[in-house]
């Protein structure tokens, strides 16, 4: 067929953002070709096996970096590969899922939810310089919590009735618009530093001490809805990765309404058409020619994550990337490191018992093993730790099919059993870097990680990772600058996701729409007396009234009218 | 009451080998000699019932496309219980192409998997290319149930369905089952969370129909 290679938009890599604006182009009735350099689905949201990983980290170290491993340096791996590697579910982009949010919401509408599983998050911890502690997850833990005093109490549900409302109009915010969000909640809720600390870095997950004020407020407010939608914990985990895999269900929605996907290939050349050959190329503006692919991809207009298509930009047009300012508060890069361990890490249930285990640790009855938790490192909280960054720790286990456990997978029957006792896990450790360094990321992480390894250890066995990867992964534009202003009506970059633990899918969500709307009013408005290549459906175009088209009886997977 | 269980079924094969026709034929009894290639649904269900009163409910994956550049997600062979490798009987090339996925299949799924390879367009067999000995001798080699189909007759069809059904482990507790099948989305009421569950608890702890 001619029209075969024609399409409404071509949609480059296969990250979080970019998957979700083709599951959302091709649901609203236009033709999507999907692409990816990758052999995998996911770009810098990929969940992958630990071969894979290895893999990546072998690709992203090299010293001839593509435009794509730009936005990662210093990436190291332990050398060997442990066994049962597909066994695991590894995330470049570990990130828990706000219960209330666009993303949820878009997870709903689309109906992707349902490829998906989802778990919520068992545990929120905090390390206070001496131990770790969980930290209370809504207002009723905090009535309970035994060690915070009257006075405090009161001045803390003060606070979160102050968070929970429309605070942008308060007059307290008024005040002070640029004090720093943990200098805010002692001068003007009275807050304890310990408290403070507790809010700024366990509920509003700041970077630095200096993080402003009224974006964590609402990052307070995002959580505090959030506590009770689904249970008493404000996130959800993904299972097998979570962004990775959720990635892949919404490729796999643009896929089941006509989408088309080729993943595995190079491009070899983007070029924009002038229209001067002819009408068809005029509405045809984009020509994409992929190595070891026959055909050529035409398309009305092209979606494209930054690194895809930055080696492509000079034949096409000029897009300004905004540069990352040092000494605001974003963060310019993430020292990051992914540990792999056959011990399940556990907590302390008591409030007051130290994290270091002392003669108290042989009671076994108030330790608990949760499948998923984060820990949160405050600035200054370890010793040899960073005095300026707070390092936020996601544990993944089991129990969301990231990591093996010994009883109950099946196996290669090449490969031996895993024996029962063990539990694997995945410790994934992000420290905000509000400079750029050179050097390696791993004695910046050492102290944490060696905290958190503490956890898993038992008296007689200290606990040593199977596998370690570190990198520096880096942020290039500090905010995300979605507006098509400054490209071409019909090119739309995707922004880079911060690598957030408890934002960037939310964030994606936020992009993805945006650019969804744009592509949508480039393509309507480019339908009008637009030359069509023959046999184009015409009764399948209709106006796009919402980002998600109201879940119909087609998309009903018990229904039998199905197809 | 008769014991129930859920089980996800993919299936694999060549683009035009008949792959969602035959489900289409299984589903809804139905055959249209123009259909193109798959829209806008997740996944179909069917249910057979053994002789024995079982009901065995399949949810069935088509690849939607993504077989024709080999770009599936690993998200589609996950948690799969059972797949039919679909070639046609007049391509003997197609056959090959059912090798391969077989191969895929034997590094991407699950090893319990159960896999039936399915030779299509049986009404055809006046231009057939391939064998029932030849792919008969290759199904038992690897020990794949096989059987030949065709979506426009009807013939057969039912048969590999049912033939599947029996072959697979009805030994676990239905509901364990259920919460395999698609990594937990049913399972929502084990483990998982339901994600479509209204913020406010409506009465009962029925899972929505997703």
């Amino acid at each position: 067929m001619p029209t075969d290679n024609y399409f409404d938009a071509i949609v480059l890599g296969t990250g979080l953002t970019e998957s979700t604006i083709a599951a959302a182009i091709s649901k609203a009735g236009f033709k999507v070709a999907h692409l990816d350099t990758n052999s995998y689905y996911g770009g810098h949201e990929a969940s992958l096996s630990l071969d894979e990983l290895a893999q990546w980290a072998d690709v992203h170290s090299r010293p001839d970096l593509t435009a794509q491993s730009n936005n990662f340096s210093s990436v190291t791996r332990s050398e060997t590969v442990p066994p049962h590697s597909r066994q695991y579910s590894v995330s470049l982009s570990p990130s828990v899922i706000p219960a209330v949010g666009p993303f949820i919401s878009s997870l709903v509408a689309s109906g992707v939810s349902r490829y998906g599983s989802f778990k919520l998050l068992e545990r929120v911890a905090i390390f206070d310089g001496t131990q770790i502690k969980s930290v209370p997850q809504s207002k009723e833990d905090i009535f309970q919590d035994k060690t915070l005093t009257l006075i405090y109490k009161r001045r803390l549900m003060r606070f979160l009735m102050f968070a929970s409302g429309e605070f942008e109009l308060s007059n307290e915010l008024a005040e002070k618009p640029d004090v720093p969000f943990f200098d805010f909640l002692i001068s003007t809720f009275s807050l304890s530093d310990e408290i403070a600390t507790v809010i700024t870095f366990a509920m509003a997950y700041c970077n630095f001490k200096t993080d402003l004020t009224l974006p964590a407020l609402r990052r307070v407010r995002k959580l505090l809805k959030s506590v009770g939608r689904y249970g008493p914990s404000s996130f959800l985990v993904g299972y097998y990765g979570g962004s990775g895999e959720i990635a892949q269900g919404f490729c796999r929605t643009s896929a089941v309404n006509r989408g088309v996907y080729i993943l595995g290939k190079n491009i070899a050349t983007i070029s924009q058409n002038n229209g001067e050959e002819s009408e068809l190329s005029r509405t045809y503006k984009y020509t994409v020619e992929l190595d070891d692919f026959p055909e050529t991809l035409y398309s009305r207009c092209l979606i494209s994550s930054p690194y895809h298509l930055s080696a492509h930009l000079d034949s096409i047009t000029t897009v300004s990337h905004s540069t990352p300012t040092s000494g605001s508060t974003q963060p310019v890069a993430f020292a990051k490191c992914i540990a792999i361990i056959d011990k399940p890490i556990s907590f302390k249930s008591s409030e007051h018992v130290s994290a270091e285990s002392d003669e108290n640790s042989s009671s076994t009855s108030g330790i608990s093993e949760p499948d998923t938790a984060i820990i949160v490192f405050p600035p200054g909280s370890l010793a040899s730790g960073s005095s300026n960054s707070s390092a936020h720790v996601l544990t993944t286990g089991p129990g969301t099919m990231t990591a093996p456990a010994g009883k109950c997978i099946f196996l290669n029957h090449l490969t031996e059993m895993l024996s029962d006792s063990i539990v694997a896990g995945i410790i994934y450790i992000s420290i905000p870097l509000s400079s750029l360094v050179d050097s390696s990321p791993e004695p910046l992480i050492k102290p944490y990680l060696d905290t958190v390894l503490s956890m898993a250890s038992s008296k007689d066995r200290k606990t040593e990772p199977l596998f370690l990867v570190h990198y520096v992964q880096h942020i290039s534009s500090p905010e995300p600058s979605v507006t098509p202003a400054n490209t071409s009506p019909s090119l739309f970059v995707t922004p880079l996701l911060h690598p957030d633990l408890t934002q960037s899918c939310d964030e994606a969500a936020v992009a993805a729409e945006t650019i969804f709307w744009n592509a949508i009013r480039s393509l309507e408005s480019s339908r009008e007396g637009s030359e069509r290549p023959p046999d184009t459906n015409v009764e399948d175009i209709n106006t796009v009234e919402s980002f998600w088209p109201s879940v119909g009886p087609s998309d009903d997977d018990e229904s039998e009218d199905g197809w | 009451m008769s014991k129930q269980f859920q089980f996800k079924l993919v299936l694999l094969g060549e683009s035009a080998v008949g792959k969602s026709s035959l489900v289409l034929r299984f589903v809804k009894d139905q055959f249209d000699d123009y259909r193109e290639s798959t829209i806008g649904a997740a996944f179909l269900t069917q249910t057979v019932t053994l002789e024995d009163q079982t009901m065995v409910k399949f949810e069935i994956w088509d690849t939607a496309g993504q077989e024709r550049y080999k770009s599936l997600a690993p998200m589609y062979y996950r948690n799969a219980n059972c797949a039919v490798v679909v070639y046609d009987i007049t391509q003997s090339a197609s056959l090959e192409k059912a090798r391969t996925w077989i191969r895929e299949l034997q590094r991407q799924a699950d090893p319990s998997i159960v896999i039936a390879l399915c030779g299509n367009k049986a009404d055809l067999s006046a231009r057939r290319q391939v064998t029932q000995e030849e792919a008969k001798k290759y199904a038992e080699e690897e020990g794949l149930m096989w059987g030949e189909t065709s979506a426009k007759s009807g013939e057969g069809v039912s048969d590999i369905f049912t033939a599947i059904a029996k072959k697979l482990p009805l030994t676990a507790a239905p509901s364990q089952r259920a919460g395999g099948t698609r990594g937990a989305a049913p399972g929502a009421a084990r483990a998982g969370v339901d994600l479509n569950k209204q913020p406010s608890t409506q009465g009962s702890n029925e899972a929505c129909n997703c």
